[in-house]
């Protein structure tokens, strides 16, 4: 598990957390099962607030990444492939609607983005 | 659980008053209480430590008044100053006998080795100690014995960054079991922000902000661009306009960012930023009357 | 108890002082040497000692001022604790001083020399009179001046202005006592031996009770003020 935060990042702190840690849960890197540090210890060990790192997780929970059970701390739960689909495909989703934004600004015809998705996609 | 409780606290000088400051700090948090030189914050500091008296309100730590018990009182609060608080003539060996002698919980085991590990000299009279020494021994004072509430006024002023890590360390350390907390003031967080979990902002003794530190910052937007491009109804929500030969800075609050339309740039605030536009706010109302 | 404890904070504030005291004892044994007179260059030495108590025994205010006191005034202990604690520094001080008198005084008579019981009587009185002028002086510090800066300098005055006139004064007693005693008749002499006895006992006991009023003002004073 690692934590890296960015001070010049536009992501508050919290999000940044979140981002980390459910990018190496959806790949495996944190396996299904692992308990994850205190709030309190990793709030120690990044150098940040309390209630950033609790912010942090109760997203992660709520999004069922993680179960935090009293006493036990919060365990990484498996992420069925179903979740991991839709989040990838929440991705893809993101990236095209970026090119297509700015396609549109430049007043890019379809056939033109089309050409250049293929293109890229041979490449 | 609250750990500390500060209720409509108020202190009358004859240049100053501190009016009406109240907040509640729970076990296990850290809160920043910022604001300019002169402002009010080593008077709330001195206040809750209860070294000075209030003309109105009360404080409360673990739930206890000062009144009820002074000496139980103040065996909760460990305190560290922006200067030492140590008689000059005093050497570390006599320090650590009124520390004996006053406080049931102190450990010596613990104080020597803070002692060892900062390497204070053991055979200098405080006079001589530099001013990173002086501070590090009031650490060693304080995190050698059972405290429940950390009070650091200023406590990083002037000290060099590794030194500054390392309080934020001690700071990090003193909460970590979720039963004891941190108010520490100072008039720059800069590094200091990212451990404060909740930030309380005085100006000329009153009240500003007072918020978790994760809100105040979602709360507020850093507005740059050209002066000339402000439109009236953006420049009236605004704060602290700080205008140059070239464009502009200023605070605003994020519920209004629909007025910045595209011709600004806009990003996340720091507190420090926060803190600087407000109090520039303050002086330009002052200005205008 | 705590007041015990901040006597002692007292005694390492000042144990610089503290090494100075054998000196004064020395030159006490050097004033009083070869005993003479009816024992009064002992209680000129004496007198001397508790001048130099009385000075010295308001040292700790000196040496606890400003940004200094803070780690006192956070100690977990009320105002009573710390103001009863300042008042048996200057008690324990002077009776100190006294007892070295006796020392000098029980050497003495070891030595053969023999020592007047009215001089111990007077002896007494003297310790009294030391006594009360460190309780007035602890209370025109706590009154005026604790832990202001700057105060101590004015403060110098204050300290030794009553030492110098307890010493006077007992240089006077010992010239009217030498008086009364080459002039009077041995059966005079007798009888003022007991009178003196009882009113040393009892002007200590006096000044013990003032001490003990001192320090109650002292106390309701400091209380309603800040830094405290």
């Amino acid at each position: 598990m690692k934590i890296i935060i960015s001070n010049q990042s536009e992501l508050p702190i919290y999000a940044q957390i979140r981002e980390q840690l459910k990018e190496q849960i959806l790949n495996g890197q944190i396996p299904e099962g692992e308990t994850l540090p205190s709030i309190r210890q990793l709030a120690k060990e990044v150098g940040v607030s309390v209630i950033t790192t609790t912010r942090a997780y109760s997203e992660l929970e709520a999004e069922g990444f993680i179960a935090t059970m009293q006493g036990k701390g919060s365990v990484v739960l498996p992420t069925d492939n179903k979740l991991l689909r839709e989040q990838y495909l929440l991705r893809i989703e993101e990236g095209l609607s970026t090119a297509i934004g700015t396609a549109k600004t430049m007043g890019m015809s379809r056939e033109e983005l089309t050409d250049i998705f293929n293109n890229l996609l041979e490449t | 659980m609250e750990l500390l409780e500060v209720k409509n606290l108020s202190k009358h000088y004859k240049s100053f008053d501190l009016k009406d400051i109240s907040f509640t700090l729970s076990k296990g948090y850290i809160m920043g209480y910022v604001g300019a030189n002169g402002s009010g914050k080593t008077t709330t500091l001195n206040l809750i430590t209860g070294i000075i008296k209030a003309a109105e309100g009360e404080t409360y730590i673990d739930g206890m008044s000062k009144e009820e018990d002074t000496a139980a009182y103040r065996d909760k609060i460990g305190y560290v100053g922006d200067e030492s608080y140590f008689p000059d003539h005093f050497k570390i060996r006599h320090i650590r006998r009124v520390l004996k002698d006053f406080y049931s919980t102190f450990s010596e085991e613990k104080f020597d080795g803070f002692v060892r590990e900062w390497s204070l000299p053991e055979n200098k009279t405080l006079k001589d100690f530099s001013r990173g020494m002086k501070v590090m021994l009031m650490f060693a004072s304080v995190l050698s014995r059972e405290t429940k509430l950390l009070v650091l006024d200023e406590a990083t002023n002037g000290l060099d960054p590794v030194m500054r890590k390392e309080i934020l360390r001690l700071m990090q350390e003193y909460v970590m079991d979720g039963e004891r907390s941190v108010i520490f003031s100072t008039h720059i967080l800069s590094d200091l922000e990212q451990i404060a979990d909740y930030i309380y902002f005085i100006h000329e003794g009153r009240t500003v902000l007072y918020d978790a530190k994760d809100e105040l910052i979602e709360n507020f937007l850093l507005v740059k661009g050209e002066s000339a491009k402000i439109p009236p109804a953006l420049k009236r929500e605004l704060i602290g306009l700080e205008e140059n030969a070239y464009g502009f800075e200023a605070v605003l609050p994020s519920d209004k960012a629909e007025l910045l339309g595209s011709a600004f740039l806009f990003e996340k605030p720091t507190i420090d930023q926060i803190v600087i536009h407000y109090i520039m706010s303050a002086g330009n109302q002052a200005r205008a009357k | 108890m705590r007041a015990l404890h901040f006597m002692k904070i007292d005694y390492m504030l000042t144990r610089k002082q503290l090494y100075i005291v054998p000196v004064f004892f020395l030159l006490a044994l050097v004033t009083s040497r070869g005993i003479s007179e009816g024992g009064t260059s002992l209680l000129v030495a004496c007198s001397y000692m508790l001048f130099v108590a009385s000075i010295f025994a308001t040292a700790p205010f000196g040496y606890c001022v400003g940004k200094n006191r803070g780690f006192l005034l956070l100690l977990p202990a009320t105002v009573k604790d710390r103001v009863v604690g300042r008042f048996l520094y200057g008690l324990s001080f002077v009776a100190l001083l006294s007892l070295l008198c006796g020392v000098l005084a029980g050497g003495y008579l070891l030595m053969g020399v023999e020592v007047p019981l009215w001089l111990w009587g007077v002896g007494l009185c003297e310790m009294a009179a030391g006594i009360v002028i460190m309780a007035l002086e602890f209370l025109f510090f706590y009154l005026f001046g604790e832990g202001k800066e700057n105060w101590q300098y004015l403060s110098n005055i204050v300290r030794v202005a009553p030492g110098m006139v307890m010493f006077f004064a007992a240089s006077a007693l010992v010239e009217e006592v030498q008086d009364t005693a080459a002039s009077g008749t041995g059966m005079e002499l007798e009888s003022m031996t007991g009178k003196f006895m009882q009113t040393g006992v009892l002007a200590v006991a006096v000044s013990l009770l003032l001490t003990a009023v001192a320090a109650a003002v002292c106390v309701k004073v400091i209380e309603k003020r800040d830094y405290a």
